[in-house]
């Protein structure tokens, strides 16, 4: 991460129109790219969930939504910032942002669902269900700038990436800082989802054990 | 220190040299051409025009004509021109579509041009061609970019910190519902 914010801020020029602020853009699409990701492993994770019904899937799923909601927040919250001096205008309902917006909504109610059932396998089994149909909106995002009539600047076309070799280097400089934050990140917030399995797991050997004890007479 | 790190970079990297007002370069119109009145390209009233030609909010100097030369002629005409007047030329990116303009890019000094030239939509015979000057200043929109890093790290900094005070608190009820039960 320190070589990216190096890249950003020291190595690559500045951009020749748009000036400093451009550089928002560095780590608003690595953003976009991780909340991607993020969806992906919900999406691979809710399939072994409804195959295997096995609540590890179940964790790894819920655990990289919540990553993905966060990012996708990121990449929502950053574009209203570039646009506002590039376009004029901080929101669009351009194809782009229309289906990144519906994106973050999908899964923000993801979490809900997950809030409103008590039942851990009815819970599971909705949220893969969720989690896999919500996943169609993904290739839609990123297709939106090539079906539909969009001013949401095109970076990758089928000649490679649009820019200067400096920014590509530092654009892949940034997805891969922000790819290995979103490991460390799923790893951290899997182990909180495991710790609370094992307090669950403890608490209820207490319970009976604590029956136990009182039903043993004496 | 990010906000450092933007200053030395704005600091180092950039010149906010603006040429004093008269003095800023001109592009020339294109051939055959009349100018265009266009309210529609400027402030807070965009239209499906101004979205097409892709106009930018902080531009300088900003005009825009109708002519019947086609798209090969204007591009022709431009590369020339400009060579002329000592402008360094940019990428040219063509027009694919209806929808999409012909783009040509300069540079002269500490001001980018972009010529940007497309069909007519109310008039298909003629071609709209849209000129802008951008004087190059670096530290504008300098706000816009300290508020989406300092969001950035908010967010995840926020995140890091109620994801491990979560894995503390379940840890610590985890101990102490070992220390009862050990107890």
């Amino acid at each position: 991460m320190l070589v990216a914010i190096y890249a950003v801020f020291v190595y690559v020029p500045t951009e020749r129109v748009m000036g400093i602020v451009q550089r928002i853009f560095y780590f608003h699409v690595p953003s976009a790219w991780v909340a991607f990701l993020a969806f992906f492993v919900t999406f691979v994770a809710s399939i072994g969930y409804l195959g295997k019904r096995s609540r590890r899937w179940d964790v790894l799923a819920a655990s990289s939504a919540e990553l993905g909601v966060v990012f996708a927040m990121l990449v929502l919250l950053t574009g209203p910032l570039w646009a506002r001096p590039v376009w004029n205008t901080w929101w669009t309902w351009d194809p782009r942002l229309t289906t990144t917006l519906i994106l973050w909504l999908i899964y923000a109610g993801y979490f809900m669902l997950r809030t409103a059932i008590d039942d851990p396998q009815r819970r599971a089994r909705y949220s893969a269900v969720l989690g896999i149909v919500g996943f169609i909106d993904v290739p839609i995002v990123f297709m939106a700038i090539r079906w539909w009539r969009t001013i949401h600047p095109v970076l990758l076309t089928s000649e490679g990436f649009e820019l200067e070799p400096p920014m590509v280097a530092t654009l892949l400089i940034s997805l891969l800082a922000f790819t290995l934050l979103y490991a460390y990140l799923f790893v951290l917030r899997v182990r909180v989802e495991e710790t609370k399995d094992r307090l669950e797991s403890l608490r209820s050997d207490f319970e009976t054990w604590e029956c136990g004890d009182m039903e043993t007479p004496g | 220190v990010f906000v450092a790190l933007i200053l030395a970079t704005a600091a180092c990297g950039g010149s906010s040299t603006v040429p004093a007002a008269g003095e800023g370069p001109v592009i020339p119109p294109p051939p055959n051409a009349t100018v265009v009145s266009a309210p529609f390209l400027s402030g807070e009233t965009r239209t499906r025009l101004s979205d097409q030609l892709q106009v930018p909010a902080y531009v300088d100097d900003l005009s825009l004509y109708s002519t019947p030369a086609s798209l090969a002629d204007i591009e022709a005409f431009y590369k020339k021109e400009m060579a002329s007047r000592q402008w360094e030329a940019g990428p040219t990116l063509p027009s694919v579509s209806a929808d999409q303009p012909l783009m040509l890019f300069f540079k002269k000094g500490q001001n980018s041009a972009q010529i940007k030239a497309m069909a007519s939509p109310f008039k298909p015979s003629e071609t709209l061609v849209y000129t802008v000057v951008v004087k190059v200043e670096e530290l504008r929109n300098l706000p816009f970019l300290i508020a989406a890093y300092f969001i950035i790290w908010i967010v995840m900094f926020g995140y890091i910190f109620f994801v491990a005070r979560r894995q503390r608190a379940l840890e610590h009820e985890l101990e102490e519902l070992r220390g009862r039960r050990m107890g």
